[in-house]
């Protein structure tokens, strides 16, 4: 049975601004997406979880244990921040030493190191310092230095963002790998990862929870309001300036003609045919009517 | 041993090559007509307490700077016992490099007889120097979150005492036993204390998820 964070209530404060505004969601095992714009509260949220910052309101568990517990908290969390980095002087093998060193680990560390290097695919680069490092290698060395001692729940803030996609592929396989049994919880504002990693997500906005569930759940329920609009530039323009409900999602060229998908609760023309949404669809569509209810 | 390792591999680098280059350009100040016990506790307070900066001033928030903070807090307790063994060790390197250093130019001079005692007290007169101001320029690295704002304000608190001869920093003078006030030593002693435990009450509060 794996461990379920639990978070009810959940409220931060920057001064006046409220970065969380009353966040409630159960987190189970396995791969958990946290999806959500630039500013949305998506790290605030994690910063949280993972103890670095203190919340202003609510309540949160760890497979039972509360947020307050914070030795036995940090000892069930792996955190990988967004950006994260080590002193550049170090080489591989010092600054995972270090890390092991300084989480208690006192015997067996270079076994440890080892395992760990092997599982990140580092081992040749044991010897490189950290400023030698591709931001990829960078965020694995993270990956590696978080879960050193081995935790129930690692919290990846944006792992993802600025890496080439063979990296990107990658690092998401390597959390896939080592969610198994454990949690995982990514966050990130490319839907795409989140859908092709993730079993769960939580859609925020605002420091607002605007979905959480199962991803199945989440692209069903943007069944019957994607279309694509296929033509010339100026036809399907001509068209879509007709519809000022339906939003463009993105814009392509194919077989030389322009492809537009929309999202729009109604068929937005003659020309528009009903597609299969994906996440990026999904997410588009949650956030758009989070903007008209507001 | 671990724990030295470490503390070497994050203080002696460009911390010690600075503060070193402070005492060599330092040695040009001494020279054989101020080879007595008065010469040598009037310029070692009036330069040395310089590599005091250099030797502290990455020492507050390296972590945060390169960008490992939060993953080194989230170790908790242990960090902050690290912490201070860090401190602990670059007050020794910096102790001993200036002991080093006396030895030297004494060394140089066969006139120059102080005994053991003369020697201690010029040696913690001019470390309780270094410290406060490494401590202090350190402190103000860390709050302010720019290691520049601390080298500068730890330049502008040692100019301003040696330009005015301790008259601005009053008990706080770096210049206490030149002055023929030994007393300020222990108020700086005193206020390296202060800055130590105000140092690990901002680190605590970091760790402990609270700042």
């Amino acid at each position: 049975m794996s461990m379920e964070i639990i978070i009810e209530n959940l409220v931060k404060y920057y001064g006046k601004q409220r970065a969380l505004d009353g966040v409630s969601l159960t987190i189970p095992g396995g791969m958990f997406g946290l999806l959500g714009a630039n500013g949305s509260g998506k790290t605030t949220l994690m910063r949280i979880l993972a103890t670095l910052i203190p919340k202003d309101g609510g309540t949160v568990t760890m497979d039972g244990i509360s947020l307050e517990r914070i030795e036995e908290i940090r000892r069930m969390v792996g955190y990988l921040p967004q950006d994260f980095n080590m002193y550049p002087y170090y080489t591989v093998s010092q600054a995972l030493d270090y890390i092991a060193y300084l989480s208690g680990i006192r015997k067996g560390r270079e076994n440890r190191i080892r395992t760990m290097l092997e599982w990140v695919n580092l081992e040749e680069a044991k010897k490189k310092k950290v400023r030698e490092l591709s931001g990829g290698m960078k965020r694995r060395l993270g990956i590696a230095m978080a879960l050193i001692h081995d935790p129930e729940v690692l919290i990846a803030d944006e792992p993802t963002a600025g890496l080439d996609p063979e990296e990107r592929i990658r690092f998401r396989n390597l959390l896939r790998g080592f969610a198994g049994r454990r949690t995982v919880l990514l966050s990130t504002h490319i839907a795409g990862d989140v859908e092709v990693s993730c079993d769960h997500l939580a859609v925020l906005n605002r420091g607002r929870l605007l979905f959480a569930g199962d991803m199945k759940e989440f692209i069903q329920g943007a069944q019957g309001t994607i279309w694509e609009l296929r033509g010339s530039g100026q036809e399907t323009e001509a068209e879509l300036a007709k519809y000022p409900e339906a939003v463009l999602i993105s814009q392509t060229v194919k077989d030389g003609e322009d492809v537009l998908r929309v999202y729009s609760e109604e068929r937005p023309g003659s020309m528009a045919e009903c597609v299969t949404p994906r996440a990026e669809d999904a997410y588009m569509r949650i956030s758009r009517r989070n903007i008209k209810s507001l | 041993m671990e724990c030295f390792r470490h503390c070497a591999r994050q203080t002696i680098r460009i911390n010690a090559a600075a503060a070193v280059f402070v005492y060599v350009a330092g040695l040009a100040f001494f020279t054989v007509e101020r080879m007595n016990p008065a010469g040598l506790i009037q310029m070692g307070e009036r330069y040395l307490p310089l590599a005091g900066i250099f030797w502290f001033l990455a020492a507050g928030r390296p972590e945060e700077e390169c960008g490992a903070a939060d993953v080194i807090y989230l170790t908790g307790r242990f960090f902050l016992k690290y912490y201070l063994a860090r401190l602990a060790f670059l007050s020794a390197a910096a102790g001993l490099v200036l002991l080093l250093f006396l030895g030297i130019v004494s060394g140089m001079s066969k006139s120059l007889n102080i005994g053991s005692r003369g020697a201690f007290m010029i040696w913690q007169g001019i470390f309780a120097g270094q410290l406060f101001l490494g401590l202090l320029t350190m402190e103000i690295a860390a709050w302010t979150k720019r290691r520049r704002i601390g080298l500068i304000a730890g330049l502008l608190w040692y100019l301003a005492d040696t330009q005015t001869n301790g008259r601005l920093m009053g008990a706080f003078t770096l210049l206490g036993y030149g002055l023929g006030r030994g007393w300020t030593k222990g108020c700086l002693w005193g206020a390296c204390a202060g800055l130590t435990v105000l140092s690990f009450v901002r680190i605590r509060r970091r760790v402990k998820g609270r700042g």
